[in-house]
């Protein structure tokens, strides 16, 4: 990275780049002015962007060219497209909000249906079969782990009333002794989670020191020494 | 002139004045006193009075009453006065407790001329007319008084019962007459007239001027009624003269014609309530004895008197055959007792009655006998059906029978016999203890006091509310229990507190979070910051040997690809993300490349085509991959899971141009493609646990055979894991954050991205791991040293 090859907008980009990362570091002193003057940048550049993507992948391409240039069975296709679209658009106002319900309708219920298509096909159906066939994929020893680890965190999640202490019989108390395993095994699962978004969030940080000291080191002490 | 002094005001006032002339208040009160009766009596007379009307004239009887009962021009004032007198002091039936020796001889003569009357008669038979007994037996006096009609108001009571002495002067005055005119012709005056007279008969007497009382039994025959029994608790009474005015009542029985069968020459007009009673029949009367319960007659108020002493002893215990027709026949059919002599207790003994052989043996009348039956009533076989009207009668006898046994200890005194008390009267005597088997009245209360004393079963007027109770005794002092004590002093307690100030305990300050957050940030800040700048490698890299399986599946899948094949890599993570994701997936894109793989680039996220576009001409600046050439980028795929699941079955029409707005399907990475399923990998790089899923369930489904595997963030690697298997598993391979990028960099030998990190991640995720060590010994000492104030204080 040498700043004199550098473009004016790459050289901003780095500084801004810099500049943003100290700012949202101060966050280390608490709440202060550049962590949220940083943090709204962020919200509204990401928006923008969002927006500059969205109309020029899939507003333009797929809803304004084909009733320009499209044939015609694309264009009744586009326009049956563009009606439910514009009605989504009533529901800036709350008068006319109700206008858009159909459109909001078919959305929802099309997501809801491809979610749960999704889930019982892609999720619930394999990994029933998995857990059947534990001891074959994972062997004897990870298997049992697994089965053990799979039924005691379902039995954990068995809510029911307390019974007395005297009153608990030897199939409760052998309920109650895998629900603590259970227990166990969701522990351990939420250790592993913490742990990634530990590691995701050491990385960030390291990835913005490597950044910061690069650009240190090929900018600013360059600069400085020279 | 004399005044009167005004009892009001004192004042003096003329004495003719009856009102006040200073106050207005009478002078004069309007109750006349004994004088001004006496003498008004006349007056009253003439005016037609009734003799039963109460008259505070006749209150207290003077000499002039008996000016006025010599003179006989009143005649009903007798039963005025016998009443008053009847009120103020005994009267007739008894003698009273100390009778006036002066008077005793003029009454023995009196008795005497009867015994020689009953003697000189014959003893007629008991069922003989009564017309023809009277004709017979009847003495001459009595025979004048039947023939005087009416003239006279004497009745068979009189001559029955007379009059007995009075304890008073007033008394002896008024009995006077008979006793004076007995001394002179051995007959009373008012007998003497009437022996000139035809024989007085009950009828005859009715004609004139015989109270309702004395005319039933006359009209009744044989059907009589307690009325017949009435003359004899009378005292005698001179007639009246036959001109005198009489009441309605009177005169009309007067006017009415006497019983046929006793007298044909009553023709007096029966009053209706007689004329009712001469239909009954003797079988309609009840047989049997009834209970003494109802009111005193009128005509008997007198004699409710305690002080009063009727002579009821001197009533015959048994029809007498030999008394006048007129008074048997009353006698005998008034008082119940059975004509027939069959019917007769003892046929073959004197028809005498008792009373009269009482008179002939000296013995005073009414004295009861100490065999007398207490029983209330006679038995059933003793008396007529048709005697009496059983309310009235019992009454009366009620209220004389206390004064029947008073002359008794008199007569005791005087050294006369006991006389029994009749049978019929003995019968409805009532006793202070009812007897056993009377029926209803013994449930009855036996009267204490007043006028029904001694008789049972009268109903009370009020029987709980006229007895009186002693008032609750209610205390003044307040009762308070215990319970009540004790809410008392929690109350006033609570009133003393509650304007006192709490003390609010001092919250803990945790002032060492901040310095913790501090040193925690200086500490991992400082190691990275040294590894970093210092670009150590003190870390060991991971061993070939530990690599994951899903690490070198992925490895195998690639190097499976041949030159120029389709992959699709999908960039589905943020920018804040990008630096673990692009040392994750820097290797893997990289032995893509290396392979000779073109490159379909999508994402689902808007901001994943920028960061695509940046990885491949930045961080994979060396393969020098061109877009449209090796690469292309289709962009932002809109609607979630809806719009990949439309892009798996309709790629082109979702995706119809590359994020530069080329023709992406016409371009040479995406030559011979025209489903998923064409791509020889699908590579999907993500942040999201939630995104790789939707990959995983939308689209591993619809491309068969094609291989999918992921890159993803630590974050997200466990859950993702389970999809991750052999084979037949939904992912075939996964690279999971920095580590799994460095472990793919150890498959590939060649170092990358993760390289770099791998120092500083090791020493940071080391530093975290002392700082959550350190922290949690901390946390332990402090909370125990923390606790053991609190333990002491409890």
């Amino acid at each position: 990275m040498n700043a004199a090859e550098m473009s004016i907008a790459d050289l901003s980009g780095l500084l801004l780049s810099f500049s943003f990362t100290i700012f949202v570091f101060s966050y280390i002193f608490g709440d202060n002015l550049l962590f949220r003057l940083a943090t709204h940048i962020f919200i509204g550049v990401a928006a923008g962007y969002a927006s500059i993507v969205t109309l020029y992948n899939v507003i333009l391409p797929q809803l304004i060219l084909p009733l320009l240039s499209g044939g015609r069975d694309e264009m009744f296709l586009t326009i049956s497209l563009l009606i439910p679209s514009l009605l989504l658009l009533t529901k800036i106002s709350p008068r006319t909000s109700r206008l858009g319900n159909p459109a909001i309708a078919i959305l929802v219920g099309i997501g809801a249906a491809v979610a749960i298509g999704g889930a019982i096909f892609g999720t619930l159906f394999p990994q029933t079969s998995a857990a059947i066939n534990v001891f074959e994929k994972n062997g004897f020893i990870n298997g049992t782990i697994l089965v053990i680890g799979t039924l005691a965190t379902l039995l954990f999640f068995q809510f029911s009333t307390r019974g007395k202490e005297s009153s608990l019989t030897g199939m409760t108390q052998v309920a109650n002794a895998l629900r603590w395993i259970g227990k166990a095994f969701i522990a351990v699962t939420f250790g592993a989670l913490f742990a990634g978004v530990y590691i995701a969030a050491i990385t960030a940080l390291i990835e913005r020191f490597i950044f910061l000291w690069t650009f240190v080191k090929e900018l600013v002490l360059p600069a400085l020494l020279r | 002139m004399e005044e009167i002094r005004c009892p009001m005001c004192g004042k003096p006032n003329p004495d003719h004045l009856e009102i006040c002339q200073h106050c207005q208040a009478r002078l004069k009160p309007l109750v006349l006193s004994a004088d001004e009766s006496s003498s008004g009596e006349a007056n009253d007379a003439d005016t037609g009075l009734p003799d039963w009307q109460p008259s505070d004239q006749q209150d207290e009887p003077t000499s002039e009453d008996e000016t006025a009962l010599e003179a006989d021009s009143e005649g009903d004032d007798w039963l005025t006065r016998l009443r008053e007198e009847g009120d103020s002091e005994p009267i007739g039936l008894t003698p009273p407790d100390e009778p006036p020796e002066t008077e005793e001889p003029a009454e023995e003569d009196w008795l005497l001329r009867i015994r020689e009357m009953r003697d000189a008669d014959a003893a007629p038979p008991a069922e003989d007319d009564s017309s023809s007994i009277s004709d017979e037996v009847l003495p001459s006096w009595m025979t004048a008084q039947e023939d005087e009609s009416g003239e006279q108001e004497t009745s068979e009571s009189d001559l029955s019962t007379p009059d007995p002495p009075s304890t008073g002067e007033e008394r002896a005055e008024q009995l006077d007459a008979p006793a004076s005119s007995a001394e002179d012709s051995e007959l009373p005056e008012w007998l003497t007239t009437s022996e000139e007279g035809a024989p007085p008969t009950p009828l005859q007497a009715s004609e004139a001027e015989v109270p309702d009382w004395l005319s039933a039994p006359e009209e009744d025959g044989e059907e009589d009624t307690p009325e017949a029994e009435q003359p004899s608790a009378e005292p005698p009474t001179p007639a009246t003269e036959p001109g005198a005015e009489l009441p309605d009542w009177l005169t009309a029985i007067g006017e009415e014609p006497p019983d046929p069968e006793l007298s044909g020459e009553s023709e007096a007009e029966i009053p209706e309530w007689l004329s009712t009673a001469e239909e009954i029949e003797p079988d309609d009367f009840p047989k049997e004895s009834q209970p003494v319960d109802d009111g005193i007659p009128d005509w008997m108020s007198g004699v409710d008197d305690p002080d009063a002493e009727p002579d009821l002893s001197t009533i015959p215990a048994e029809p007498d055959p030999e008394t006048p027709d007129w008074l048997s026949g009353l006698e005998v059919e008034g008082l119940g007792w059975p004509t027939d002599p069959s019917e007769a207790d003892s046929p073959g003994e004197d028809l005498e009655p008792d009373w009269l052989e009482e008179i002939g043996e000296g013995a005073a009348p009414g004295q009861v006998p100490e065999e007398a039956s207490p029983s209330p009533f006679l038995p059933e076989d003793d008396l007529d059906e048709s005697v009496f009207e059983i309310d009235e009668l019992t009454d009366l006898l009620s209220g004389a029978d206390e004064d029947l046994e008073i002359p008794a200890t008199a007569d005791d005194a005087d050294g006369l016999p006991p006389a029994e008390l009749p049978r019929w009267l003995e019968a409805m005597r009532p006793v202070d203890s009812p007897p056993e088997g009377t029926g209803d009245i013994d449930q009855g209360q036996v009267e204490q006091t007043g006028p029904l004393a001694g008789l049972s079963g009268v109903l009370m007027a009020e029987p709980e509310i006229a007895r009186l109770k002693q008032a609750p005794k209610l205390s003044s002092k307040l009762q308070i229990t215990p319970a009540q004590q004790d809410h008392v002093r929690v109350f006033r307690e609570l009133l003393a507190t509650e304007g006192q100030a709490q003390h609010v305990p001092q919250p803990i300050v945790v002032s060492s979070q901040g310095l913790l957050r501090w040193l925690s940030a200086f500490f991992l800040i400082l190691v990275i910051a040294l590894v970093v700048i210092n670009e150590v490698q003190w870390a060991p890299r991971p061993p070939l040997a530990s690599v994951p399986a899903e690490v070198l599946n992925v490895s195998e899948l690639i190097n499976t690809l041949s030159p120029q094949d389709p992959v699709l890599v999908s960039f589905d993570y943020e920018p804040g993300t990008s630096g673990e994701m692009e040392a994750a997936a820097a290797a893997v894109v990289d032995h893509l490349m290396l392979r000779g793989a073109y490159l379909t680039l999508v994402s689902t996220s808007p901001t994943g085509p920028a960061l695509a576009e940046h990885f491949i001409t930045t961080v994979q600046e060396e393969h020098h991959y061109v877009s449209g050439n090796q690469f292309v980028n289709l962009g932002y795929i809109p609607g979630g899971a809806s719009g990949l699941l439309g892009f798996v079955q309709m790629p082109q029409r979702i995706r119809p141009l590359s994020f530069d707005g080329m023709n992406a399907w016409t371009t040479q990475p995406l030559r011979g493609v025209y489903a998923l399923s064409d791509f020889k990998l699908v590579v999907v790089i993500t942040d999201n646990p939630d995104t790789a899923r939707t990959w995983i369930e939308q689209v591993q489904p619809k491309i068969e055979e094609t291989p999918l595997v992921t890159v993803v963030s630590a974050q997200a690697e466990p859950i993702i894991h389970p999809y991750v298997g052999g084979e037949n598993a939904q992912v075939r391979g996964m690279v999971g954050g920095v580590i799994g990028g460095a472990s793919y960099e150890q498959v590939t030998g060649k170092p990358n991205l993760a390289q770099v990190y791998w120092d500083a991640l090791n020493f940071g995720l080391l530093t975290a791991i002392a700082v959550i060590l350190i922290g949690g010994v901390a946390n332990v000492f402090l909370n125990l040293f923390r606790n053991k104030p609190q333990g002491e204080a409890s």
